[in-house]
């Protein structure tokens, strides 16, 4: 879709002075306040801590990622063409928000539920559909509601990892999503928490939404891109669910400990890897 | 000068913030605790369970005429319901099982009923504006005990 739009002008030729509203304005004040939705909880987290250890956790559950999706997102929206919005678009947008916020109790799915409304109502606006795309995205990634692929992706691990222990020739016994190995003798149950899903959705969704930012719409050449990143964080999945298997202080490690982080980071810097490779200028088509 | 769009969203951000300071929403009970608390009101003496299932929130419970406690198990629906999950339990288990969900009492691990039930339940909660989604919780039963509607 070309990213050219009218200027939007009172119907009724009077004008609408003072109601109408730039794009940039729209988007950096609106986005302000779905920010400030979006990482309340986490603040609240941090400084209701009661101790350092608490703290510690609690900083923890910080993901680089969305810091760098929000940050990159308040950059995009600088440089939105000045163009006006409708007066009902725009005061209509910030009252869904304000109704969602007001009426559902968990923010976090009052935000899924205002980022998939708003990707809807903007998909008919140049620029705003894209901003509304990375909204959607950026709150998907929190893994609402998408339990059902969990339970797959846990399905399938189970059974991949089952795999690669016979190929390096250290088999394991499976029993449905349970694995049983020599140095976990008590065995490892893939549960939601340790498929692959929980890095594949911010891998891919941050690889999408990074790209996003940086041009109009995703090419067929990024879904290959996205393709490879959720593959990737499969794959790391299954080398730290080898590693869990070594004994129940690896276990503990790379469940939820040391090991966890590293694999997190190491998530990271994948995706903001491939982002840059593709991104790159020298790669740009003549 | 702030514009008036500026002007409407701050209000809608004090309008949060204000939101978030008075909402004072009482933490979810931890159902296993819940349920062994009320067992314990029932007579039933409660116990650590013989076997944890990988974090998964349990005890044990004394049961007349059987002749070891029965372990609970309090999963996530989701969790549980994920397949190769209900295959794991019954290989650490190996006990006779029974489900008891939303009230209602199954002889074996019927997906398709409980997910049945959880779709009459979700609907039934839209209509009350009061959704809730109770564990499923897993009964193992000693051998030479007959499993009993307990719950």
């Amino acid at each position: 879709m070309p990213d050219k739009a009218p200027l939007h002008k009172s119907p009724t030729g009077t004008g609408d002075a003072g109601w109408t509203i730039p794009l940039p304005q729209f988007c950096l004040y609106l986005l302000g306040l779905l920010a400030v939705q979006y990482w309340a909880g986490t603040a609240l987290l941090v400084v209701r801590s009661p101790d350092f250890d608490a703290l510690e956790r609690a900083l923890t559950q910080i993901s680089v990622l969305p810091v760098v999706e929000w940050f990159m997102l308040f950059g995009l929206v600088r440089r939105l063409p000045g163009r006006t919005l409708t007066p009902s678009l725009a005061y209509g947008s910030l009252a869904l928000v304000v109704a969602a916020f007001t009426l559902i109790a968990h923010q976090r799915f009052a935000f899924l539920f205002e980022s998939f409304i708003l990707f809807l109502l903007w998909l008919r606006t140049p620029d705003l559909r894209r901003v509304g795309v990375i909204l959607l995205f950026i709150a998907l990634q929190r893994g609402q509601g998408l339990t059902v692929l969990h339970a797959l992706v846990s399905w399938v691990d189970a059974r991949v990892l089952d795999g690669f222990m016979s190929l390096i020739g250290q088999p394991v016994t499976r029993i449905g999503n349970l694995i049983l190995s020599p140095g976990l003798t008590d065995g490892l149950v893939i549960l939601a928490g340790c498929a692959s899903s929980n890095l594949m959705l911010p891998m891919g969704l941050g690889l999408a939404v990074l790209l996003l930012v940086s041009r109009d719409r995703l090419t067929g050449r990024d879904y290959g891109w996205i393709a490879l990143t959720v593959v990737t964080a499969a794959a790391m999945n299954i080398v730290r669910l080898y590693l869990m298997l070594g004994g129940h202080e690896a276990y503990e490690d790379w469940h939820q400990g040391t090991g966890a982080s590293i694999v997190s980071v190491a998530g990271l810097v994948v995706t903001m890897g491939i982002w840059m490779i593709v991104t790159d200028p020298r790669r740009a088509p003549a | 000068m702030i514009p008036r769009f500026g002007l409407f969203t701050a209000a809608a951000l004090v309008l949060f913030i204000l939101l978030g300071i008075f909402h004072r929403e009482a933490p979810a009970p931890d159902p296993a605790a819940t349920l062994a608390a009320r067992l314990r009101a029932e007579g039933h003496t409660i116990s650590k369970p013989h076997t944890m299932l990988w974090d998964t929130p349990g005890f044990a419970f004394s049961v007349e005429d059987c002749p070891a406690p029965v372990e609970v198990a309090a999963f996530d629906f989701d969790e549980i319901a994920g397949p190769g999950i209900m295959a794991a339990v019954r290989a650490v288990e190996g006990r006779q099982v029974r489900i008891d969900y939303a009230g209602q009492t199954f002889d074996r691990f019927d997906r398709a009923a409980l997910y049945g039930l959880r779709l009459s339940n979700g609907a039934s909660g839209l209509m009350r504006g009061r959704l809730v989604d109770p564990p499923v919780i897993l009964l193992f039963w000693p051998a030479g005990c007959a499993p009993k509607d307990v719950l």
